[in-house]
């Protein structure tokens, strides 16, 4: 693909958002200019483009669309659900073209019609929309049936043919062809397959009307869903996930006490396991959304802030195609905000400094994601004058955020970090933008709480970094369980480095504090169960100890015994827990109680 | 004697196109492109391109009031205003700030034709 065709595929893709996003706020609100403007300018834009890479037909299609926003725009039509929903079908439209190009890398050859069909749509009179909606309905039926009957001849097995008798009956009754639906019925009870079909082509073949010319609707290849009902889907799932950690309990009771049944259980435990994780991975997909939305917004607000503190910005985005759970699309904003905030505010310089420095007059940010393994990457990246690593230090010794002799164990790199210790700002003066208060303490805490980490890199007089590392979904939780002071708690695994056993002449009392070396490092040892307030654990010859390492620091967690490994649903922790500092959420165990995950983070502070 | 020319189009698919024309049609000439009009400001103070070429349809302030300011800034440049919609009030507005009209997508040819006209009034200079 040519790099003019693939310009135009990332542009098209981002105008289809703006297009989108504006029309559907324009429907919300018919008055608002800026929204109306914003889709008139998309739509334009696309036609530009349409016409630089050559792809005449979608030229016309887009231009009928800025056509009609362009009456509005002059007052001569008003928005109507039919204007919105004619420009929406045109960007339906546009996106078929973008994905067959993606697809072949060529323009869709035979496009005409499809543009004369979008066309069409803006020229129909309001009056015949409801009509046209009626005349689909009886359609509707019959496609349902030709696709049951292709399911039933498809041999899909046994189960898929069932399945489409089913389907095909329950059609027929709600048309009420009652007689045609008992004919289909009796095929099931007897689940003879080609009686089954047989009977769903007879009852196609008695369509009562023949509807004339059974449009084929061009399938969508995306479906609009509410967000409510994925909600439930996940939550149906984690409940299916407990019961299916409860089946697994039972399972291994069964392996005490019953040598026949323990077999099988055990291996369709295994089963209903792979096929929970399956369904778990499909249902969380569903939730995921691209960066773009988040990504755009910043296009505009760079646009105003580099405007407000006149320095000229731009902004190049890239990877907006990455996918992330929608929970986490959600918070992204307000971190990634404060981060351009700053690096416009702090970190590019005023134009004549860029001067003195040889740099181009316009500053460039780059914000980037990416996908590495199970993990997401989003980078903001500045060409400003980078991180002042002495001013932080002399910051951090004044405001008292860390010893003098820490400060001087601290390497450049590691002493950029205290950048999001909470009460450290470097700005000299407090400006509109940065904020008074909030510092990026607040952004790595937004970002701990989702699991992911914040770091910065510096170049000094070049520019800064800001990565963001954030995990791709946040329900599945890996914890460890552990038995501390008579209790069993969760201990998130990303957090475990290892586990040992330290000999008790080996642990030293440091002041109040216990502390043990492992591998040339020393580790504060706390005892699990007296430090949540439970029962002091059992002494034994040797202390067993989980070694956990919490926003960079090592410590050691005394318990009494280790657990296992499991993947859970991790629900926020509610009711009483809700105030309860130290407690990340809560999961169902199969054998019915609760389980309490840490948060180490709080039990550490 | 080879010329600097400022490209100012919101979408990078047209800055190429019009790139790609104005290199076919004077390989030796340099250029600057800006995103938008704030852009566009910044690189004349610092770039000192001798002519612009804009699209007229940006968000924020459009081709037609990018093009008054650059004239008023710089009285001498030559300036054109492209755009997809040949619309005579866009024309009109256009000659009315001195700026010359193209259309979208820009042809080599009508590249050509402006560039030679603005080159005839850049040279007594």
């Amino acid at each position: 693909m040519n790099e003019f065709l693939e310009q135009f595929l990332s542009e098209a893709r981002e105008l289809v958002e703006q297009a989108t996003a504006d029309l559907l706020a324009l429907e919300r609100s018919p008055g608002d200019r800026e929204n109306l403007d914003g889709a008139f300018r998309a739509f334009h834009t696309l036609k530009g483009g349409a016409g630089i890479v050559d792809f005449p037909a979608m030229s016309r299609a887009v231009h009928a669309a800025e056509d009609v926003l362009s009456l509005v725009r002059a007052g001569e039509r008003p928005v109507t659900a039919d204007v919105i929903g004619a420009c929406l079908k045109c960007i339906d439209q546009v996106v078929q073209w973008l994905d067959a190009i993606q697809d072949s890398g060529e323009i869709p050859p035979e496009a005409e019609s499809d543009a004369d069909r979008v066309i069409a749509q803006f020229a129909a009179k309001p009056a015949v929309q409801p009509v046209s909606a009626q005349s689909e309905g009886p359609a509707e039926p019959a496609a349902i049936l030709r696709e049951q009957l292709l399911l039933a001849r498809g041999g899909g097995g046994q189960g898929a043919i069932l399945s489409a008798g089913r389907v095909a009956a329950n059609v027929l009754k709600a048309a009420g062809r009652s007689g045609e639906a008992a004919a289909v019925e009796l095929a099931l009870t007897r689940g003879d397959a080609a009686a089954i079909a047989s009977s769903i082509d007879d009852a196609i073949g008695r369509e009562p009307e023949a509807s004339p010319a059974v449009r084929s609707a061009p399938l969508s290849r995306t479906l609009r869903v509410d967000a409510e009902r994925v909600a439930t889907l996940v939550n149906l799932t984690g409940e299916l996930t407990v019961a299916k950690n409860a089946f697994g309990h039972l399972a291994k009771l069964a392996a005490e006490t019953d040598s026949v049944l323990a077999p099988p259980l055990r291996e369709e435990h295994a089963r209903l396991d792979r096929l929970v994780a399956a369904l778990q991975a499909s249902v969380l997909s569903l939730r995921v959304l691209p960066l773009r939305g988040v990504f755009q917004r910043f296009t505009r607000i760079v646009r105003e802030l580099s405007a407000s503190l006149a320095k000229p910005v731009r902004l190049e985005i890239s990877g907006e195609d990455t996918e992330v759970d929608k929970a986490i699309v959600e918070v992204l904003f307000e971190p990634l905000m404060h981060v351009f905030r700053n690096a416009i505010d702090h970190g590019i310089e005023a134009a004549p400094e860029r001067q003195a420095a040889g740099k181009a007059a316009i500053a460039t940010l780059y914000l980037r994601a990416g996908r590495e393994g199970e993990r997401i990457v989003i980078e903001i990246e500045d060409d400003g004058r980078g991180i002042d690593v002495a001013r932080v230090r002399q910051l951090a010794a004044e405001r008292r955020l860390v010893s003098a002799e820490t400060l001087s164990t601290l390497s450049d790199a590691q002493a950029v970090d205290l950048i999001f210790l909470p009460g450290f700002s470097t700005a000299r003066t407090v400006t509109d933008l940065s904020g008074r208060g909030v510092g990026l303490d607040a952004v790595r805490t937004s970002m701990e709480r989702l699991g992911g980490r914040v770091e910065a890199q510096t170049r000094p007089g070049s520019g800064s970094i800001v990565r963001f590392t954030l995990p791709f979904s946040v329900m599945m939780t890996s914890v460890m369980t552990v038995e501390a002071g008579g209790q069993e708690f969760g201990i998130p695994l990303d957090a475990v480095v290892e586990t040992a056993r330290i000999a008790r002449g080996d642990i030293h009392g440091v002041g109040e504090a216990q502390a043990f070396v492992l591998r040339g490092r020393t580790i504060p040892l706390l005892a699990l169960g007296r430090t949540l307030g439970g029962g002091a654990s059992a002494e034994g010859p040797d202390a067993t100890v989980l070694v956990a390492v919490s926003a960079g620091q090592y410590v050691g967690l005394e318990v009494d015994r280790l657990g296992e490994r499991m993947d859970v649903m991790l629900r926020p922790p509610g009711g009483l827990l809700a105030k309860a500092s130290g407690i990340a959420g809560t999961t169902l165990l199969g054998n019915g109680s609760v389980l309490l995950v840490l948060d180490l983070q709080e039990i550490l502070r | 004697m080879t010329y600097k020319v400022l490209i100012v189009d919101d979408s990078k698919l047209a800055r190429m196109a019009v790139a790609k024309a104005l290199s076919a049609v004077h390989p030796g000439w340099t250029r600057a492109e800006a995103g938008n009009a704030d852009e566009a400001l910044a690189i004349l103070a610092e770039e000192a391109p001798d002519i612009a070429v804009l699209d007229f349809n940006m968000p924020g302030r459009d081709g037609l009031e990018l093009a008054d300011e650059l004239r008023r800034a710089r009285p001498d440049m030559p300036v054109a205003v492209i755009s997809a919609n040949h619309q005579q009030e866009v024309v009109d507005r256009a000659r009315e700030v001195g700026a010359a009209f193209l259309t979208k997508p820009l042809t080599e040819a009508a590249l050509k034709a402006f560039l030679t006209e603005a080159l005839q009034r850049l040279a007594p200079r």
